[in-house]
């Protein structure tokens, strides 16, 4: 853990209990200026409620946090003018247009009117919503009003931006449109911080990331260092026909460093997959098919939780 | 630098209460500014907004009052006009104060994502308070005249008095009541339902019961005591006194209700809109 | 027709969880309006002495508009926001005509449970009129269906009208601009021959006079002889927003 005095986020014993349920159990972690940071967790692993705490948009019941080097608790409305939200549902105004959308959301930030129309249209062109800027908000796709929240919490060129599950729900062209423009964020030096529950999303955006479970950090580092501590380089999966999975018991053991038992299918950590797949042949089961493939982060969320990020 | 705390249940209270700070003009503006972007598009709703009252007054104030006797020597239009401005002030208030704060609250999260910005709860709720009583100042304003144009046109005045001056002022006072209260009333009403128990059992029954056609005193005594709680009788008897010129002492029993309710209910609005937005 | 029934049932569902809300805008508030203007504004316009056709007191003479007019304001209710709803957000009429029910079932379903609920509000209105003892003649009892086919020939072109809708905005002017002056110039309130001549000749052409007309005649037993003109407007104005209604209704679904 870094404790660099220029984390841009700093968080001691972070909690957040509602009523007796805790939603976030202590963690800590942080943010250095310019890296994109990720929490990775399943749905309800507190996620997004850290992320509400950073916002200030929701009090810390315990521990420490401090964003841009304020206390959340009593400097709000600075640390919101430095920062740019998307959250997890969008919260357009529907009432209004795309464009009007941009300028009023300036206005909240007391940017001078000929400064937010330029940024506006610069934004609009930055997400590629410069054709629908007169178009009503409910006529947009899911996609579109993605890139429109995206565009709105761009107005006010924050330094943080906290981004909760920017891709859910999106088709998968949306979601490489979204990542694109995540990416020459980063280029451009803004700082990010984003949750998903999507391993890929994890690995291509984050430089560095948490691993949440059940209010609880479980495993810190860049995506290649936790693959590398938790995981082997490789994993070969294995499907057998139904009457052959259940007599695997212990029959695989010695092939490669680890063998993951799962409903449909068996996993078999190696660091060399090809290897491990000739040594398979070798006793002679019976299989459907075999893949080797690079380890991920879903593979160190099994090791670390012994279960499946998506249920 | 650092700071740890711990909070037991009756700190988060109090840190509640030190979050509720005073509103800032400026960022309140906001509300206001937004309300008026929406309403570009939509203009035609708070155009409508002026005409009930008016057709209230033509059909039952005049067209009515034809066989009306006076009523302590107030011809019954006149009786019945002052009655009407207030509650066109009321209008404004439900419509913006109650129902479109409700959706933007609960349905369009609009609060949510303006939170994300240096705006805080205070100012949401004062900018919509100034936004609502705004409306409501334009309507009196505007009925008001159609008042006074008529009542001279039609050789039948219905304001009586040089103190009909002060009735705009006192529409906004009771404009700004309403809102208030409006807006309080909002944060308690969760389900689809609660908005017909409210028109039905609160808003409907002021409209008759407050005085605006039939003077108070003609109901039964419970009906009488029941009135005279609640905010819509004030505002008719305070802009009554004034148009018909007929003031007495009675007038700061209404202008002090009008004062007290409308920050009673701002006060627990913020506190409200503060837990639910914020948590 | 079975699918039209099955409307009915729905319905019927679905009101069983939301009734209290409407008991209040449909019973309740009829009855608080009859209760400060009927008797509270009644004894003033009795007291100033002005005649009202038929020699009744205030009090007779309202009641009865009021209950056309109720149905008319149920009616324009139902027919606006509920089937804005269930056409756009809620999508209910979307899930149904997937099914092998058809567009004329709905319309026909749709209409027949709000006929329900009219008779409904009408039956407790009459009752309660006869408690103050306002009915002068057994006739009233005709004013129930008359109090609903007055509510029909409102629903009927305004489910038309909201099908083609895709914001609840013009509701509103609708409300404001279109019902409000009818409850107030339709001689619910005033005696039709009391307001300017332009103003009458207008309120032929509107369902609400024709809807009071009935309704007060038939419960004041004193039926004017132009009845059967009455109950023909209505009754085209009714068919017609069927006809209208299935057309929008189609066009909206099977687009």
């Amino acid at each position: 853990m870094h404790s660099n005095e220029t984390s841009l986020v700093r968080a001691r014993g972070l909690t957040k209990q509602f009523g007796a349920f805790i939603a976030v159990d202590g963690i800590g972690f942080d943010v250095q200026p310019g890296e994109a940071f990720g929490f990775l967790g399943p749905n309800g692993a507190g996620k997004t409620s850290t992320m509400r705490m950073i916002a200030c948009v929701s009090p810390a019941t315990d521990g420490e946090l401090r964003v841009l080097d304020m206390n959340p608790r009593t400097h709000a409305s600075l640390i919101k003018a430095r920062l740019g939200v998307v959250p997890q549902q969008d919260n357009l105004d529907t009432e209004i247009t795309v464009r009007e959308n941009l300028l009023m959301y300036a206005r909240y930030f007391d940017i001078p009117r000929h400064l937010a129309e330029k940024r506006a249209d610069a934004l609009l062109q930055f997400v590629e919503l410069d054709d629908r800027a007169g178009a009503q908000v409910e006529s947009l796709s899911g996609g579109m009003k993605r890139r429109l929240t995206i565009a709105r919490a761009l107005v006010n060129e924050p330094e943080l931006i906290l981004l909760d599950e920017p891709t859910t729900g999106l088709d998968p062209q949306a979601r490489h449109v979204v990542w694109e423009r995540l990416y020459q964020l980063k280029r451009r030096g803004a700082t990010l911080l984003l949750t998903t529950h999507y391993m890929d999303e994890a690995e291509r955006l984050c430089d560095r990331l948490v691993v949440m479970d059940k209010a609880k950090i479980v495993a810190e580092g860049s995506p290649r260092e936790l693959i590398s501590r938790y995981s082997t380089r490789e994993v070969l999966e294995l499907r057998f026909p139904d009457d052959v999975h259940g007599t695997l018991d212990g029959r695989l053991s010695g092939i490669g460093e680890r063998v993951e038992m799962l409903p449909d299918r068996v996993q078999v950590y190696a660091a060399d997959g090809e290897h491990a797949l000739q040594q398979v042949h070798a006793l002679g089961i019976p299989f459907e098919s075999a893949l080797v493939r690079r380890s991920t982060l879903e593979d160190v969320f099994l090791r670390i939780t012994g279960r499946a990020l998506i249920e | 630098m650092t700071g740890r705390f711990s909070l037991s249940r009756r700190s988060a209270f109090s840190a509640y209460a030190g979050t509720l700070a005073l509103p800032s003009p400026r960022r309140s503006l906001r509300m206001v500014q937004r309300n008026l972007v929406v309403y570009k598009h939509t203009w035609m709703v708070i155009v409508s907004g002026f005409f009930e009252p008016l057709f209230y007054l033509l059909g039952i104030g005049i067209g009515l009052g034809s066989m009306v006797p006076a009523i302590d020597g107030v011809s019954y239009s006149a009786f019945v006009a002052p009655g009407l401005l207030a509650s066109s002030c009321l209008n404004g208030a439900i419509t913006d104060g109650f129902f479109n704060i409700h959706f933007k609250l609960y349905f369009q999260k609009t609060y949510d994502g303006i939170l994300a910005t240096p705006m805080r709860v205070p100012d949401v709720v004062f900018g919509e308070m100034l936004w609502a009583l705004g409306r409501g100042s334009v309507y009196a304003a505007a009925f008001l005249t159609v008042v006074l144009v008529l009542g001279e046109a039609s050789g039948r005045p219905m304001l009586l008095s040089p103190w009909a001056l002060l009735a705009w002022p006192a529409a906004v006072l009771a404009a700004a009541a309403f809102s208030a209260m409006a807006i309080c009333l909002t944060t308690f009403a969760r389900k689809v339902e609660d908005f017909d128990t409210v028109m039905g059992l609160l808003v409907m029954p002021m409209f008759l019961f407050s005085g605006i056609f039939v003077p108070v005193a003609r109901f039964p005594d419970p009906v009488q005591w029941v009135m005279r709680a609640t905010p819509l009788y004030h505002a008719v008897g305070l802009l009554r006194q004034l148009t018909t010129g007929s003031v007495s002492v009675a007038i700061f029993e209404h202008v002090a209700y009008l004062v007290v309710a409308g920050l009673v209910a701002f006060c627990v609005a913020m506190y409200r809109l503060e837990r639910t937005l914020i948590k | 027709m079975t699918g039209a029934l099955r409307i009915v049932h729905r319905n019927a569902l679905v009101y069983r969880r939301a009734w209290r809300g409407s008991v209040f805008s449909s019973f309740l508030q009829p009855t608080l309006f009859f209760c400060a203007m009927g008797i509270g504004l009644g004894a003033m316009v009795d007291a100033g002495g002005e005649a009202l056709p038929g020699g009744v007191t205030y009090a007779e003479f309202l009641a009865p508009g009021l209950l056309a007019a109720a149905a008319m304001q149920v009616a324009g209710f139902e027919s606006t926001y509920p089937v804005l709803g269930k056409m756009m957000w809620f999508r209910n009429y979307e899930a149904i005509t997937a099914t092998p029910m058809s567009v004329t079932d709905l319309v026909l379903g749709e209409l027949a449970w709000l006929a329900l609920r009219l008779t409904a509000i009408a039956v407790a209105f009459v009752l309660v009129m006869t408690a103050f003892g306002i009915p002068r003649s057994p006739l009233v009892i005709l004013a129930i269906p008359a109090a609903v086919l007055t509510g029909l020939a409102f629903a009927a072109p305004i489910m038309a009208f909201a099908a083609t809708r895709k914001h609840s905005n013009t509701f509103n002017v609708l409300f404001r601009f279109v019902l409000t002056p009818l409850f107030l110039f339709s001689g619910v309130f005033v005696p039709i021959s009391r307001l300017p001549r332009p103003l009458v000749r207008a309120a032929w052409f509107t369902p609400l006079f024709h809807g009071v007309e009935l309704v007060r005649g038939l419960a004041l037993g004193a039926v004017p002889p132009t009845w059967p003109l009455h109950l023909l407007f209505l009754a085209a104005l009714a068919a017609a927003g069927i006809v209208v209604a299935q057309r929008t209704f189609r066009q909206r679904l099977h687009s």
